[in-house]
């Protein structure tokens, strides 16, 4: 993610259908977010803008590192595009980086109860729930459990194609 | 696979009873039908030995169309 993008990012994380399931659903303004963003480098947080076919689709991030382990989250904001594979491709991509390159034990991620959707698909990513509370749930995701679940998706959704 | 059994399937991956499954309703139509769902039919192509595409599936509309991607009309 780039200055560039500030705005388009704003504008996402400020509409309706993005706020209605994020953690905190306050409305942001430039101001606030120009801060935030101008942090990110310092703390190391890593914000990376989804792209199909050069058309911005969603956001995914890793931030919170701690010495093995850090938070995740992503959002399709484009509406076609939720219910399409991109967000897998998206998340089995970082959460590759974090265990491979960035060496990490466990990945962790804060999913509103009543988010479904967003729940079947990170247990689908091999992630199980270690705390549940009365809005909000933690899920974790371990190097040896996503290994698995990385070769078989990876494998279906390359399917004849080079890697 | 027998019609019947990936019939089964779909209604199982759907969360639906199987006389739900008409070819003509939209995949739009059911709750369920999201990016895991769309995997799952990949996984069930693949273990059919079936040669279908993420873009395939993606393309599909309706029930019809996950049906006729496996050859059973």
């Amino acid at each position: 993610m780039l200055e560039e993008h500030l705005e388009m990012v704003l504008k996402w994380r400020n509409s309706n259908h993005i706020r209605q399931y994020a953690v905190s659903r306050e409305i942001i303004t430039l101001q606030t977010h120009t801060k935030w963003f101008n942090t990110l480098k310092e703390k190391g947080d890593l914000y990376f803008i989804i792209e199909v076919n050069k058309k911005p689709i969603g956001l995914i991030w890793a931030n919170n590192f701690q010495k093995d382990s850090c938070e995740t989250g992503m959002y399709i904001y484009n509406t076609q595009m939720q219910n399409s594979l991109f967000a897998y491709r998206a998340s089995l991509t970082l959460n590759k980086y974090l265990f491979q390159t960035k060496k990490l034990n466990s990945i962790v991620c804060e999913i509103l109860n009543d988010n479904s959707r967003s729940i079947r698909f990170t247990l689908s990513l091999g992630y199980k729930i270690t705390e549940k509370k009365e809005i909000l749930s933690t899920y974790l995701l371990t190097q040896t459990a996503f290994m698995p679940y990385y070769d078989k998706i990876s494998r279906l959704l390359n399917k004849n194609k080079l890697d | 696979m027998t019609k019947e059994k990936f019939t089964e399937e779909v209604a199982d991956m759907l969360g639906v009873a199987q006389n739900e499954l008409k070819k003509q309703v939209t995949l739009e139509s059911f709750e369920r039908w999201d990016s895991l769902s769309m995997l799952s039919m990949l996984n069930l192509y693949d273990e059919m030995e079936l040669d279908i595409e993420v873009e395939d599936v993606e393309s599909c509309k309706t029930i019809g169309d996950l049906f006729s991607l496996a050859s059973f009309h």
